[in-house]
């Protein structure tokens, strides 16, 4: 019966420990603070006879609830869990700008191709609506599997606060204006006629850009809103 | 005796802290010990939520802190109480003898309240 797996102690509090990093509201001072209560908890428990099993059950029983811990951390930090959850919508904003550079860096390359290897209006569009679609899918499904490891990437850009939602709204307006100004070093008075309706492509990728940043924008607010009452009914309790 | 409720132990958290400190510098552990030592186990809460208490005392400039590393090898922050801290004790220590005072007096003139 002696077969059971030997209680790792060390793994135990950095599995603990990493539950706490993960929390907006707890700076890294916070967090060794805590870690040192947890730690000298377990040796004075250790000391009085208990098991580093028991020792570290009763010890992380007595810290008390990470959320009712993180709870009163937040009214203490409220600035900085202010900025720390602003971060994910930032880091989502910049996501959503490398996008657009990046359909932009496709939309130019498939017109230096098409004019370098003489394409026709038919392959061209093909080649751009393949690239579309590509761009396409492996963003959405890059977030997709974010999700689905618990990495929580959309969840985590929503969890509160309009500011980030300001800036996703401001880059959509900034891009429909950029929309307008043609792509820098092409003069489109010597493409001649191999594409014949730059503007009207630019147009379509501008639209395709704006839905894009309208789908993200629109599931931001419903997450928004589904953390808010999440929030609310957890506090009620 | 039943253990002290939750708000009256919320409320009573600066001044037990305040004299604490007033008697030596200390770090979170210690501090809960000495509270559970002087009252008798009778004030009893998630350990962890001493240390937003601490941090909000800090914020208000009742109390300072620094880094020490503990004989055990490990990163402490050890509290200590400010001049204006003292001064809160004060405030603290009259209001809650006026409180006890108004209790007591109560008590008193309708002895068959309790």
């Amino acid at each position: 019966m002696e077969n059971r797996t030997e209680f790792n102690l060390e793994n135990n509090v950095q599995i603990w420990k990493s539950i706490l990093t993960k929390k907006n509201n707890l700076t890294k001072s916070n967090i060794i603070e805590l870690e040192n209560h947890l730690l000298d908890l377990i040796d004075d428990l250790e000391s009085k006879g208990l098991n580093k099993e028991e020792s570290f059950t009763i010890a992380r029983k007595r810290i008390g609830k990470i959320d009712d811990i993180c709870l009163e951390f937040d009214k203490v930090n409220n600035n900085f869990s202010f900025i720390n959850q602003s971060i994910p919508y930032l880091k989502g904003a910049l996501i959503y700008i490398a996008f657009i550079i990046l359909s932009k860096l496709f939309f130019v390359i498939t017109l230096l191709l098409s004019l370098k290897f003489s394409i026709d209006n038919t392959t061209f569009d093909i080649i751009s609506i393949v690239l579309i679609l590509f761009t396409t899918i492996s963003f959405f499904s890059i977030i997709y599997l974010n999700l689905k490891r618990g990495k929580q990437f959309l969840s985590k850009l929503i969890t509160s606060k309009v500011l980030v939602t300001l800036i996703i709204i401001i880059s959509i307006i900034m891009l429909r204006f950029s929309a307008q100004i043609p792509l820098p070093g092409i003069d489109i008075s010597e493409l001649g006629n191999p594409i014949p309706n730059i503007y009207t492509m630019e147009t379509n990728f501008a639209i395709y850009k704006i839905l894009s940043g309208f789908i993200i924008l629109t599931t931001s607010i419903f997450f928004f809103w589904r953390n808010k009452k999440y929030n609310k009914l957890k506090l009620m309790k | 005796m039943e253990k002290l409720s939750k708000e009256l132990i919320g409320a009573s958290s600066t001044p037990i802290i305040l004299s604490i400190l007033k008697k030596n510098e200390s770090y979170g552990y210690e501090i809960i010990q000495s509270i559970k030592e002087i009252s008798g186990g009778k004030i009893e809460f998630g350990e962890g939520t001493l240390y937003p208490v601490l941090h909000k005392l800090e914020k208000k400039g009742f109390i300072e802190s620094s880094w020490k590393i503990a004989e055990s090898g490990r990163k402490r922050k050890y509290y200590n109480i400010s001049n204006e801290g003292e001064k809160e004790l004060k405030t603290e220590k009259q209001n809650w003898n006026t409180i006890n005072q108004i209790i007591t007096k109560i008590w008193k003139i309708e002895p068959n309240l309790i």
